[in-house]
């Protein structure tokens, strides 16, 4: 039933700016050689600060944006290199979720609309058959389908998420990107949201690779998860024992930052944070990128970037210290 | 914190009422709350968007604007009335009494203005006898308390050359120029990474230890509550539903909406496998206001009485209580150790 590495990136770099006419712009090394993989029906974690290029490198994987070099195999096939015309029957079977439920959905459209726009671009029904479509997927969500001919302004924000959800699982997809899908909700209703894109990956074996910077909210809902600093991976391993043991200096200092809701237990956390700031990546740190704000870094940090290696079954880290 | 009698409250708030009146009715965004603040302390205010606690705030300072009104209640600021008082005076108190730090440090800071002006401007009104260079000391030395790095080189930086932290370091600044006895931070750290949120709320409870200065914190994260704050106050729908020392919110809950939010949260050393808790439905219309508790609707142990009848405020002790009907002591199983305020 699992299928191993059914979408795998592979040294996948992404590149922004160097352009100019007379004089030549910098680049900003959004997505910097990361490789992973991700089996069948497997959700697979991403998380990292803004700017480390974690919702960068799920647009690159789905070809929103083109790679600067590297591939992505998708169920077989390096779609990195596809032509728009060969690309199209898995962009179809690629789908994905937005951070804003706000931003996401058309406030001119109705949500009949909205739900349906994918079935026309990919023609993969007739019209009288739209009705139908839209009303099952909108019972998946758990919205009524009399819903269908309101606008977006009439939801509220959980609701709205789940009418981006219902237009992301129209075309029937077998791999979900989930772009910060619960940061923009209310606690309560993060809950909701996530329990049902549980059932839901339960119902239809779907693939997900759900990014977000609440670290408790991935630990809970993914099996595997890879942690970025700019632009890079520092780590992959299965979520618990990152979370029982994290190894990369820099995932350590994430764990301790998260704040723990339980008094007690924050109190007698103690009280060390990583100072400094994260770095542009218009210019990263030579050597490895956290080097400047690692409290263990040594003489090698500054000068060799760390390669990601397995140092002990299924656990990767990029660091001197392994 | 020492509980001293004969000490004033620093501030204090009477069945506060705020609507905002709308085209499609009175929007009851804060409806009767009374809370008050001692000298020297750390105070989380949470609830969800839309529970009213922004609106409190901005009520107790008088920073509303149309169609927000306060339509009932009473503020008193070291035992002064803040509602009935001179436009002249507010802006005196909120000059050197009151500081407050904004969610999104970009749209609060002037982009067209230098940090140091900015700094300079807030030291200047306050203390009219500073001189240029005397307010740019001063305004360094705020920015070097805030931990804000080579501060003095900083002063003559733009917003825009600041990241999203050191931004809001520069907003701490700002509120804590002139020493206020009060400072009023609404969520802080909620645009903020991880890493640089832990360093804010550092930064907090550092200037607390400094200075001396009461401080509301306004989130809806219970974590930073928990790392932050000694004492709770936990809004819905415009009320405050439970209220207590940081422990008595956290290890004896008594309030069903608490302990919902408390769910919610997946446990980091919980090994998966069950599914998360959710609080089922969406909060409360503040228009048609319920005439009940007002998260009855959403609450798993709603009775006939929770409908139709607002539960009193049942206290727990000296520091904790809570509106449920579920403490009722008259409630069949309930032993009378509870008595209702």
């Amino acid at each position: 039933m699992s299928q191993q590495n059914f979408v795998e990136a592979k040294r996948l770099k992404k590149y922004f700016g160097g352009g100019g006419i007379i004089k030549k712009k910098p680049f900003v090394r959004a997505v910097d050689d990361i490789s992973f993989s991700i089996n069948k029906g497997e959700t697979f974690g991403l998380v990292g600060e803004s700017g480390c290029g974690k919702s960068t490198a799920a647009r690159t994987i789905i070809r929103l944006y083109n790679p600067t070099s590297g591939s992505v195999i998708f169920d077989g096939t390096d779609i990195a290199k596809l032509g728009e015309k060969e690309l199209k029957p898995y962009r179809r079977r690629i789908q994905m979720i937005f951070q804003d439920p706000y931003a996401s959905l058309d406030p001119r459209m109705t949500v009949k609309n909205i739900v349906a726009e994918p079935l026309t671009t990919h023609n993969i029904c007739a019209r009288s058959e739209y009705e139908d479509r839209v009303a099952q997927c909108l019972r998946m969500v758990g919205l009524e389908p009399g819903h269908m001919e309101k606008y977006p302004h009439e939801f509220s924000g959980g609701q709205r998420q789940r009418i981006g959800i219902a237009r992301a699982l129209i075309t029937q997809p077998d791999f979900i990107i989930c772009d910060e899908p619960i940061s923009a909700l209310d606690v309560s209703i993060q809950a909701q949201v996530v329990n049902m894109l549980q059932s839901l990956q339960e119902q239809l074996g779907l693939t997900y690779c759900f990014i977000a910077h609440d670290l408790a909210m991935v630990k809970y809902i993914s099996k595997r998860m890879g942690v970025m600093y700019v632009g890079q991976l520092v780590e992959i391993s299965p979520s618990d024992e990152l979370y029982r043991k994290p190894l990369h200096p820099y995932t350590i200092g994430l764990m301790r930052a998260i704040p723990i809701a339980d008094p007690k237990l924050a109190r007698l956390k103690q009280e060390i944070s990583i100072e400094g700031e994260i770095p542009s990546p218009f210019n990263p740190p030579s050597g490895c990128r956290f080097s400047p704000r690692c409290p263990k870094c040594m003489e090698i940090c500054t000068k060799i970037s760390p390669v990601l290696k397995e140092v002990s079954p299924n656990r990767f880290v990029a660091c001197h210290l392994f | 914190m020492k509980p001293d009698m004969s000490a004033k409250k620093l501030l204090e708030v009477y069945n506060l009422r705020t609507s905002f009146f709308t085209f499609s009715g009175e929007v009851q965004a804060v409806r009767n709350i009374s809370f008050s603040l001692d000298h020297g302390e750390i105070v989380g205010i949470v609830g969800e968007s839309g529970s009213g606690k922004s609106v409190a705030l901005l009520s107790v300072i008088r920073l509303l604007h149309d169609p927000g009104r306060i339509v009932g209640g009473e503020v008193l600021f070291e035992g002064e009335n803040v509602l009935g008082m001179s436009n002249s005076k507010l802006r005196r108190l909120r000059n050197n009494q009151i500081g407050m730090v904004f969610q999104e440090p970009m749209t609060s800071l002037n982009p067209t203005l230098r940090v140091g002006t900015q700094i300079v401007e807030r030291i200047r009104t306050f203390n009219k006898g500073f001189n240029l260079r005397q307010a740019r000391e001063q305004a360094e030395r705020v920015l070097e308390m805030v931990r804000l790095p080579e501060a003095r080189s900083h002063l003559d930086s733009y917003p825009y050359e600041l990241s999203g932290g050191m931004r809001q370091r520069v907003m701490f600044a700002i509120a804590i120029a002139c020493n206020p006895k009060l400072l009023i931070a609404d969520e802080p750290t909620t645009a903020l990474d991880v890493t640089i949120q832990s360093q804010i709320l550092k930064l907090i409870r550092s200037l607390r230890h400094e200075t001396n200065t009461s401080i509301i914190l306004i989130t809806h994260d219970l974590g930073v509550v928990a790392e932050t704050c000694e004492r709770v106050i936990v809004m819905y729908g415009g009320m405050i539903m439970e209220e207590g020392l940081v422990d008595e919110i956290f290890y004896e809950t008594a309030h069903q909406y608490t302990i919902g939010l408390k769910r919610s949260i997946p446990d980091v050393n919980n090994v998966g496998g069950d599914r998360l808790f959710s609080i089922s439905g969406s909060p409360p219309s503040l228009i048609d206001t319920p005439m009940g508790c007002p998260f009855c609707a959403r609450c798993e142990k709603a009775m006939k009485v929770c409908l139709d009848h607002c539960p009193p405020y049942f206290q727990l002790s000296s520091t904790h209580r809570s509106m449920c009907w579920l403490l009722d002591p008259e409630l069949p199983g309930n032993l009378p150790k509870v008595s209702a305020k």
